[in-house]
């Protein structure tokens, strides 16, 4: 009966395991927890998937201590809705950098997605994918933010990001000077 | 009498000549004599400064628009009060423009509407203002709300780390991208780094160099991304010895391939330049700026089928030298056209049509210059049209929207034909906002618009106001006569401009031109007597105002003497970095070497190509030491594009040719045509020579040419004023049959060669010419014409001894 109890109680184990099998729960820097498919993490992210691969994954809850809460939830969110319609990360080899691999247009749940963030939610959101190593999460974050910039005078931009401007006159206008086409119409 | 001032320079006895080659400032001694200008040769057709930097105009413009904007103008005033819209910061002297002939300044004023109106419009062009601030918020609330977040809180972009700055960076148009290096430090030149280096290309292939293995190189280098690719092929001149480019086509794939955004061709020296096909290949969806020269055909045709946003991203366009392209077939497909700069083109679109229909809406800047096969020029959507330059030796017809509100409005039309001057002015959009307007035209002067007699008070309210366009709470004001008037005081600021000039082109001024100045002051000082307003202007605003004015009235100069022959490459390079900017007197002077070791100064062609790129319109070469000078096999060539030229002087080249078929108007404005120890086909030259005053030919080689034609067939050289042809061989006959006007003839030959001069002529001043054979005696001083005027009548013939007088 004992080896049938263990017995017992080990399938169950088992099957706790195999149930969690198909999550990752992952503890935001303030402690919350969320649960994600294990799936969908190791396809969207390169840390996770290495994580996973390396068998460092805590079932109490990974902790990212880089990212906040709101960040976390809005991660989680964008893998367990559309987990099924992204490609995964791993087969994007590494050694095709950003900025030589053809960028492909967000798509308009994509858009939505990051449309409806504030202006800090979508700064944590973009460094909450670069901490995971999320490529197309970076690619629609970003895609977003330059969205924010294009076509705006510098002065635009600067009110939109709160950048300071610390040039000097002198300076702003060598710059200006120096590539006056560009400069053309502000 | 300009001929007598010409003695004192050009008598000198030529053996000399070969000695101590003259000086480059001695010729200024006959520039001197003040020009007397009528009001037709006011109205003389010169062509336009075409500036090269449009952008640098516009932003100087913008920026000069600002200041004036906080500036109150109070009740009428009337020349004077044209000069605070041009205020101009010094920089803009550099992009000056006109310098025409026939320049008819005219400012649109916009004295009743209140001031606040006027900055509000000011502020809307500047961009920076509250107003389009506030347009932009209205594009995206959330992007409003973000900002109104981000102003409480820290910059969170700038904190990103750099590999995500740069990745947003790429998903940006370059113009955008760019513009973020005038955010902070901390983004400065970042943009440069987006694309793996090197994300700007600057090939340049010199004779000797391997097209071939550069092409590898690019192939190596993948088909990555890149902002900007320039292409200049140089000029090879010996095809036979040097690679070939023998495929740049394959340049213009590469970069299409890299998803250029910034592609400038320069094609100068393909060695069949001018049968040279660019052909756009498909994938050009990134390009903005597409900069071309040089080439002999460029397609931007798709097939099978034309898309309409073939080019979604393309800004501007510049097409110079280009022989042939399909226009329309490019602005069909680039809804975003801002710039349009067609110079030189000859044959665009189809029947000479342009079509901008579908590209209007954006367009804010037209140029179209000398492509003298346009018949007709449609904008009629672009409402946004704030610059729109036309030049051409026709009379195209031209259709812009009412509603277009010019700063910049530049015509010259030099057609034969005056029946279209009162469609091209009541073709004349709003010019409530103008700033600048110039018409060239000699139809102007078959028009009554300028009937009016010209007031004579100093207000300068004179011409006739263009009824059409001007609304009547604004006026428009057109100039002609007053400034004439002013001649002294203008010369004056030619003193002052041209120390000016120097200083901004680095150039050096000769001791020459320094004693001119000093003339120039004491006349000032005469001048000064009178009321001086304009002077009292400041200097920028002179500066301005004398690049609209013709060369004679603002003479300035870059003289540069080519002595140590280690300077000649140095003098090249300083030109290439001066880029082409207008120039109005253009010296080359090669001395004789003294030291035999000197290395032979091979390549005067490229200074003249420079200048005539630089629309030069007084040239004066003297290559009286060029080592091949007197060998007959040396040539050098006048590029297409003199159509600025003056004044031509021409001393010890072997040979001169044009480089291309001359037509008719070649040279519009050619007016002094001096040569001395050149061998031309001089008939070739008349013919394209329509305004033609002086003619001087000094122990010319005109083999071959037989009988000068002062009267071809259109009889143009109506206005010859002095003919001097001395000591030239091949010499048989003049035909100045029809040259009514005729002033000064002076003829020597050592052969007996005959003339015909009007009898209708009243000359001042007739020398004539000595010969073996007495039979024609008889006949030329028959021939003489009405001597009544005459002052000084020289013959020498050896014929007199025995004719009866």
């Amino acid at each position: 009966m004992e080896v049938d109890k263990g017995k017992g109680e080990a399938e169950e184990t088992r099957k706790v395991a195999e149930a969690d099998r198909d999550t990752v729960t992952l503890k935001s820097s303030d402690g919350k927890l969320f649960e994600v498919s294990k799936e969908a993490a190791a396809r969207l992210s390169t840390v996770l998937a290495g994580m996973i691969a390396g068998g460092s994954i805590d079932d109490n809850g990974t902790d990212l201590k880089q990212i906040g809460s709101e960040a976390l939830e809005n991660v989680v969110d964008y893998c367990n809705k559309h987990a099924n319609s992204i490609p995964s990360a791993a087969l994007i080899s590494s050694s095709i950098s950003f900025n030589t691999a053809p960028f492909k247009e967000p798509e308009e749940w994509e858009r939505k997605f990051v449309d409806r963030l504030s202006h800090d939610a979508l700064f944590d959101l973009v460094e909450a994918a670069n901490f995971l190593g999320m490529e197309r999460l970076l690619d629609v974050t970003c895609h977003k933010i330059s969205e924010m910039m294009k076509g705006k005078s510098p002065d635009q931009i600067r009110e939109v990001f709160n950048i300071k401007n610390d040039y000097t006159k002198e300076e702003l206008e060598e710059i200006r000077q120096e590539l006056a086409w560009a400069f053309y119409d502000d | 009498m300009e001929g007598g001032s010409f003695d004192e320079v050009w008598e000198e006895p030529p053996e000399d000549d070969l000695d101590n080659p003259m000086e480059g400032g001695s010729f200024d001694e006959v520039w001197e004599e003040p020009p007397e200008d009528d009001l037709d040769n006011l109205l003389m057709v010169k062509v336009m400064n075409f500036n090269w930097r449009c952008s640098e105009v516009q932003l100087n413009k913008t920026r000069a628009t600002a200041r004036t904007a906080g500036r109150q103008f109070d009740g009428p005033c009337g020349l004077l009060g044209l000069f605070p819209l041009h205020s101009h910061s010094v920089s803009s002297s550099d992009s000056k423009r006109g310098g025409s002939g026939g320049a008819v300044e005219t400012g649109a004023r916009d004295e009743h509407r209140p001031v606040a109106g006027i900055s509000s419009a000011m502020a809307h062009l500047l961009g920076a203002s509250s107003l389009k601030k506030r347009r932009a918020g209205e594009e995206g609330e959330e992007i409003e709300a973000a900002a109104a977040m981000a102003a409480e809180e820290e910059d969170r972009i700038s904190e990103l780390p750099e590999d995500l700055r740069l990745r947003i960076l790429t998903l940006l148009p370059l113009r955008s991208a760019i513009r973020t290096g005038a955010l902070s430090t901390r983004w400065r030149a970042l943009w440069e780094r987006r694309w793996p280096a090197p994300s700007s290309m600057d090939l340049h292939i010199r004779p000797g160099d391997d097209p071939e293995e550069l092409l590898r190189s690019l192939e190596r280098r993948g088909e990555r991304r890149i902002d900007r690719f320039s292409l200049t092929i140089h000029p090879n001149k010996r095809p036979l010895q040097h690679h070939r480019v023998r495929d740049p086509q394959r340049f213009l794939d590469y970069a299409a391939a890299c998803a250029v955004e910034d592609l400038h061709i320069d094609a100068a020296g393909h060695f069949v330049s001018m049968l040279s096909t660019f052909i756009f290949p498909p994938g050009c969806s990134h390009l903005a700026r597409v900069f071309i020269r040089h080439t002999g055909r460029v397609s931007f045709r798709s097939f099978p089928c034309s898309d309409a946003s073939r080019f979604p991203a393309l800004e501007v366009i510049h097409l110079y030298l280009v022989r042939s392209v399909d226009i329309n077939e490019l602005l069909w497909a680039c809804p975003r056209l801002q710039t349009l700069d067609l110079r030189y083109c000859d044959v665009l679109g189809f029947q000479g049509v342009i079509n901008l229909e579908s590209s209007g809406a954006h367009l804010r800047s037209l140029t179209v210059a000398e492509c003298n096969r346009i018949t007709r020029l449609d904008a009629s959507r672009a409402t946004g049209l704030r610059s729109f330059c036309l030049s051409s030796a026709q009379l195209p017809t031209y259709n812009i929207p009412a509603t277009a509100s010019l700063d910049d409005l530049y015509l010259s039309l030099r057609g034969q034909n005056c029946e279209p001057i009162k469609h091209w002015i009541q073709a004349l959009p709003n010019l409530a906002n103008l700033t600048v307007l110039t018409i060239c035209s000699v139809a102007l002067r078959g028009s009554n618009l300028f009937t009016d007699p010209i007031s004579q008070n100093k207000r300068g309210v004179s011409g006739g106001a263009v009824e059409a366009g001007a609304r009547e709470e604004h006026h428009v004001l057109i100039e002609i006569r007053e400034w004439r008037r002013d001649e002294k005081e203008t010369r004056s600021w030619g003193a002052a401009s041209s120390s000016a000039m120097a200083q901004l082109l680095g150039a050096s001024t000769s001791k020459k031109q320094r004693a001119d100045e000093e003339g120039e002051e004491i006349e000032a000082a005469a001048a000064a007597e009178e009321e001086d307003r304009i002077s009292g202007l400041p200097e920028d605003l002179r500066l301005r105002i004398l690049t609209l004015l013709p060369l004679k009235s603002a003479i300035r100069t870059v003289a540069r003497a080519l002595g140590a022959p280690l300077a000649r490459t140095e003098v090249l390079r300083s030109l290439e970095r001066r880029g082409l900017r207008r120039l109005d007197r253009f010296s080359l002077t090669i001395e004789r070497s003294r030291n035999p070791a000197d290395p032979p100064f091979r390549a005067p062609q490229r200074f003249i190509d420079y200048a005539a790129a630089c629309g030069v319109e007084d040239l004066r070469v003297d290559v009286a030491s060029h080592f091949v000078s007197w060998t007959w096999i040396r040539r050098f060539t006048l590029p297409p594009g003199c159509s600025h030229l003056a004044r031509l002087f021409i001393r010890h080249e072997a040979g001169v040719s044009f480089g291309f078929s001359l037509r008719f108007d070649a040279f519009p404005a050619l007016e002094v045509v001096h040569l001395h120890f050149v061998r031309i086909d001089i008939n070739e030259l008349l013919w394209a020579c329509p305004r033609l005053k002086t003619l001087c030919l000094r122990r010319c080689n005109c083999q071959g040419a037989g009988a000068i034609n002062l009267m071809p067939a259109r009889a143009h050289l109506k206005t010859i004023e002095s003919v001097t042809v001395l000591e030239c061989s091949g010499i048989t006959h003049i035909d100045a049959r029809k040259a009514h006007g005729l002033r000064s003839f002076r003829f020597s030959s050592a052969g007996f060669p005959t003339y015909d001069i009007a009898g209708t002529a009243k000359l001042d001043d007739h020398i004539s010419l000595r010969g073996q054979n007495r039979k024609p005696l008889g006949h030329w001083i028959r021939a003489l014409p009405d001597l009544a005027n005459l002052t000084v009548l020289t013959i020498c013939s050896i014929g007199l001894r025995v004719c009866a007088l």
